[in-house]
């Protein structure tokens, strides 16, 4: 999980071209390695009994009496309890009963908490929606009487939950400082009490009472842990001394320590909690816990710019203090389930990349704690498998663990053992320095989609049209680009598009030769059913693409919006009305050699096209393949197109140079404006302040307001207009 | 087809025109806990607020399409009894595509208002009530008769309009009230990740101009609140209260995408609420700045009159976002 958060960071941040894509599985966790191990409901630090404490707690107050207490306590009615009440004979179990029918009562009229009260009359829902305190006296009343402190506890607890269902958390807590707390009787319901009360504190914003309790339930009950530690993890501004201040003892304060200190990783600290709270599944919990803890990110690595891509460079140092760690704990006289630290240490070396003491480390398993065999024998085999050179005959071998432990398996376990086997494999991969293995594991198409990374594109191409395809090697393929497309094409339009971008059109015309005629990309959620243009991610980009706009709003048809005409001049005739990738290739390097000899009109459109193919540009989808049109301008450009708006301001600047004609110099001047506005890449705080920019409107005030073009733009651009009207009088 | 206006005159005038001073300004208090903070009670002093929209219950159809009242409030703070109470009842409109009695549905809200009414405030005499409830085509015959019955109840009896009301008046109907308050919030739609669905002057600009007018008086009613919309990979969508980007700006666990969106980077709570990895967090907020850009506009409108703004709502952590002169 830690792992996949800093991978996270590394995409968005863009350390590499990844940065395009999102995450598939993530990198790997403690969390997955531990659902693995245990499954999703035999976490030993999160055991919740699902109320089997408080069975065997029934069970032992009737001593076995009634086989089917389970349903006696929670599926019983008020009548079916009556009934055995009249039956018993026994003083003792009489009370019991008598007190499973005041929980049942009170459970009934708790029910209609729900607001339907399904009345119109105001008393009516006043009655039966408000809190009843005819009810809480009389649990109070049996509370004083009954002397099994069990009993005690039992009805104490219906009362305090009543109490905080209905909001009244003050009464609550008054009723648990004064009368539960110092029971000395410290069983599973008194921290069914602490639990609820705990909640109560919570809800008048007492934290630290409310954490101390709730990390007192988590530590102490059966039955509430998970309960308990899913409040704790609702708050996350806890604070350490003042929870420390309340605990009874160093095992409660390390154990506070383990939950709470945000900044506690360090070998000392966790050896202080080992030496005060030593406990196999509190311990086990500091992993877990701090893993799935939105503080945990800090825990595990303890920094977050580990990458794959520095996988060999990464500080050995907090490996080595988890390892010495884990060793300690492997050593202590109290370890019982020492499979499980073995495991845990084989895991750690995987991480650090020793996957030869990895698969070491399993051979000191016994299965002989009353753990699950099977769930260790994954990564036992697993590691054996690591723990060779990579070739075809591994690859067939990972396929065949693939095959034996996950195909065909079902349910929440598999989608673990699933992500556990391939953020492992990941690893495997990226230490042997197949990246781009690696990266299919983690890649969709649509991903793939977004990058242009030459090196890795042509290493794609070659392990596709490799002939003889290790079964992994054929699977990852298989998943990222299922089995129609060709990939072969579809890497050769990637080629085209990339030397397309970076102006090198002979190797753009090069590669798009090799398309079929009808080449389309299967896009399928692309641009397609407008009746604007039918671009399809390879042809039918309209002619507009030479035009500019004066007004904005990419909502609107293309035909409205893009209004200059320049590319319609007979000179540009060879620019069909829709043409493809590599006609647009042809086009562009015809259009550079026309402005090479001076055309002024050819510069205009050259700067019209790179613009238009900016972020922020009318057809920013026509270079790159991005499947959803939203505001996220850094989704729709890729570096490659960095320079664009540069590119278009420089031709701009070039046309301008060029033109004589003094209507088209002012709308080239309008649009170098308009490109300087936007040339920042903060789309939301465009650099309307640049001298540039008043240099531009001056120039259109001052030498072109005479023309037409400049009485059309103060009517369609109130920017235009403001500034004439505001700034330039001035 | 791209989605995004990029409007070329980003540059908006702002015009530095306020609100009429004499404009009075009251509250809406919508919440299920009908209790007054010292600073509430502070605040709303400063305004100069006498007048308190308050939510007593609201009316939705059950699952055997009965109507029932749902949300009644239980305990009012007697704080309220400084200020002139208002019941406000919301009622979903399904409840009159049942063709359910209207009398005896009337009959049925009108008692239980009273009841609460007389119940919590002893010392005033309900003078006005409010209906809350986007009817439609489909129900405007029997909501307007609703509407009829109750003005024979109560002096006063006002309901809130929706935007596509005030803009298709001869489709919708004018409802026979005393006069209507125009709900100037939600305006958008939650599944537009580009907008600010809670208040959107642009989407506003559709729907009211200087053309626009309504044949009965109307009051303003404005938002304060925000809100995270979430997104999650799934697709699946829910609200945190009271979100906003001062909450985000310093928060690791999330990274800005562009002015409206966050992508959650880790599994974490945002207050109080799970948010699992690689979800999209919008904030949607209401700033001083767009409550003054709307007021201008909407009181510069030739053929609309405001004599009152009413804002939404009455909470603490919402209002304090806002001096006073953002509220007058």
């Amino acid at each position: 999980m830690r792992f996949a958060k800093i991978i996270t960071i590394i995409y968005v941040l863009g350390v590499s071209y990844l940065c395009q894509a999102g995450c598939g599985w993530g990198g790997p966790s403690y969390q997955d390695f531990y659902d693995v191990l245990f499954g999703d409901n035999n976490r030993p630090q999160l055991y919740d009994g699902k109320n089997k404490a408080n069975i065997k707690a029934w069970g032992d107050y009737f001593t076995d009496k009634y086989v089917n207490i389970e349903e006696i306590v929670y599926e019983y009615s008020q009548d079916q309890i009556r009934t055995l009440i009249v039956k018993e004979k026994k003083k003792k179990n009489k009370a019991g009963l008598q007190y499973l029918l005041y929980a049942k009562k009170l459970q009934d009229v708790s029910s209609r908490f729900s607001g339907d009260s399904r009345s119109w009359n105001y008393y009516d829902i006043l009655e039966t929606h408000d809190y009843n305190q005819e009810i809480v006296n009389e649990g109070i009343k049996a509370f004083k009487k009954v002397k099994n402190k069990e009993l005690k506890l039992r009805y104490a607890y219906q009362i305090i939950r009543y109490y905080h269902y209905s909001k009244k958390y003050k009464k609550a807590i008054d009723f648990f400082e004064s009368s539960v707390k110092n029971i000395k009787h410290k069983t599973e319901l008194y921290y069914y009490c602490l639990d609820q009360v705990s909640g109560c504190y919570f809800s008048l914003k007492k934290y630290t009472e409310a954490g101390y309790g709730f990390m007192r339930v988590y530590l102490y009950s059966i039955d509430r842990k998970t309960s308990a530690m899913n409040s704790f993890n609702i708050y996350y501004d806890w604070n350490y001394k003042e929870i420390a201040a309340l605990c009874q003892n160093d095992k409660e304060k390390a154990f506070a320590k383990t939950l709470v200190s945000d900044n506690y990783y360090n070998l000392s600290d966790a050896e202080w909690i080992l030496q005060h709270a030593y406990d196999e599944e509190a311990l086990s919990s500091i992993y877990y816990y701090h893993d799935i803890h939105e503080e945990g990110r800090r825990y595990w690595l303890n920094k977050e710019n580990y990458s794959y891509f520095n996988y060999n460079d990464q500080d050995n140092v907090t490996w080595d203090k988890n390892i010495e760690l884990i060793n300690k704990i492997i050593q202590h006289p109290k370890t019982k389930q020492q499979d499980f630290w073995h495991t845990t240490l084989a895991y750690l070396h995987y991480l650090k990349g020793d996957f030869n003491e990895a698969n070491n480390q399993m051979s000191n398993l016994s299965y002989n704690n009353g753990l699950n065999k099977g769930r260790f024998t994954f990564f036992k085999e697993y590691f054996t498998i690591a723990n060779k050179p990579l070739n075809d005959k591994t690859e067939n071998q990972f396929y065949s663990f693939y095959e034996k432990h996950i195909i065909g398996q079902k349910g929440m376990e598999n989608t673990f053992r699933v992500d556990m086997f391939f953020t492992m494999l990941k690893l495997y991969y990226y230490h042997h320095n197949a990246s781009l293995k690696a990266d299919l594991i983690v890649l969709s198409k649509d991903q793939v989609d977004q990058i242009y990374d030459i090196e890795q594109l042509t290493k794609l191409k070659e392990l596709w049209e490799l002939e003889d395809k290790n079964k992994m090697e054929a699977y990852l393929l298989q998943t990222t680009f299922g089995n129609t497309l060709n990939v072969t094409d579809y890497i050769n339009e990637k080629f085209g598009s990339y030397f397309l971008m970076i102006h090198n059109y002979t190797a753009a015309n090069l590669h798009f030769k090799l398309l079929p005629k009808d080449y389309k990309v299967n896009l399928t959620s692309y641009f397609g059913t407008d009746d604007n243009y039918q671009f399809d991610g390879y042809s039918n980009i309209p002619a507009y693409v030479f035009s500019t706009n004066y007004t904005e709003g990419f909502q609107f048809p293309m035909t409205q919006i893009l209004t200059d005409k320049t590319f319609r001049k007979k000179k540009f005739s060879f620019i069909k009305e829709e043409f493809n990738k590599q006609e647009l290739a042809k086009y562009i390097a015809a259009l550079k050699k026309m402005e090479l000899f001076g055309d002024a009109d050819a510069a205009f459109l050259l700067g019209n096209y790179y613009y238009n193919t900016s972020k922020l540009g009318y057809f920013r989808n026509i270079l790159i393949y991005y499947s959803e049109n939203n505001a996220c301008l850094s989704c729709h450009t890729h570096k490659l197109l960095d320079e664009y708006n540069k590119l278009s301001y420089e031709y701009y600047e070039a046309a301008l140079t060029k033109e004589e004609e003094k209507e088209q110099k002012a709308k080239i001047t309008y649009c170098i404006a308009k490109n300087v506005a936007y040339d920042n890449v903060d789309y939301y705080n465009m650099d309307k302040d640049s001298p540039k920019y008043h240099d531009l409107f001056n120039a259109l005030e001052s030498e072109y307001r005479t023309t037409r073009f400049y009485k059309e733009i103060i009517k369609e651009c109130s920017q235009f207009a403001y500034y004439s009207s505001n700034i330039f009088t001035r | 087809m791209i989605k995004i206006a990029i409007y070329c005159c980003l540059v908006i005038v702002l015009i530095s025109c306020k609100s009429d001073n004499k404009t009075t300004i009251s509250f809406y208090h919508w919440k299920n806990d009908a209790s007054l903070s010292n600073y509430e009670l502070k605040k709303i002093d400063s305004c100069g607020v006498d007048k308190i929209y308050l939510r007593f219950f609201d009316v939705t159809l059950t699952e055997d399409k009965k109507v029932f009242p749902v949300s009644v409030l239980r305990e009012i703070d007697k704080n309220f009894n400084a200020y002139t109470i208002v019941p406000v009842v919301y009622i979903t409109n399904e409840c009159f595509k049942q063709h359910l009695s209207v009398d005896s549905f009337a009959n049925q809200v009108e008692g239980l208002i009273n009841q609460m009414f007389q119940h919590h405030f002893k010392t005033q005499k309900l003078g006005e009530i409010q209906i809350d409830c986007d009817w439609t085509v489909e129900t405007k015959d029997d909501y307007f008769k609703f509407i009829h019955i109750l003005k024979k109840q109560f002096n006063v009896v006002s309901n809130t309009i929706r935007l596509h009301q005030l803009k298709y008046p001869t489709i919708t109907g004018i409802p026979p009230v005393d006069y209507g308050v125009l709900m100037m919030y939600n305006t958008g739609d939650i599944n537009d990740s580009l907008n600010n669905s809670i208040i959107n002057l642009k989407e506003i600009k559709q729907y009211i101009s200087d053309k626009s007018s309504y044949n009965i008086p109307l009051k303003l009613a404005l938002p304060l609140f925000s809100w995270g919309v979430v997104k999650k990979t799934d697709g699946e969508v829910k609200l945190i209260n009271n979100l906003t980007h001062e909450d985000l700006k310093n928060d690791t666990t999330c990274i800005k995408i562009d002015a409206l969106n966050y992508k959650v980077l880790f599994d974490v709570y945002i207050k109080g609420v799970y948010i699992p990895q690689n979800a999209i967090v919008r904030i949607e907020e209401v700033t001083p700045k767009v409550l003054s850009e709307t007021k201008d506009y909407l009181y510069n409108l030739k053929q609309l009159n405001w004599e009152e703004i009413i804002y939404y709502h009455l909470d603490e952590e919402v209002i304090r976002r806002f001096n006073v002169n953002d509220l007058k």
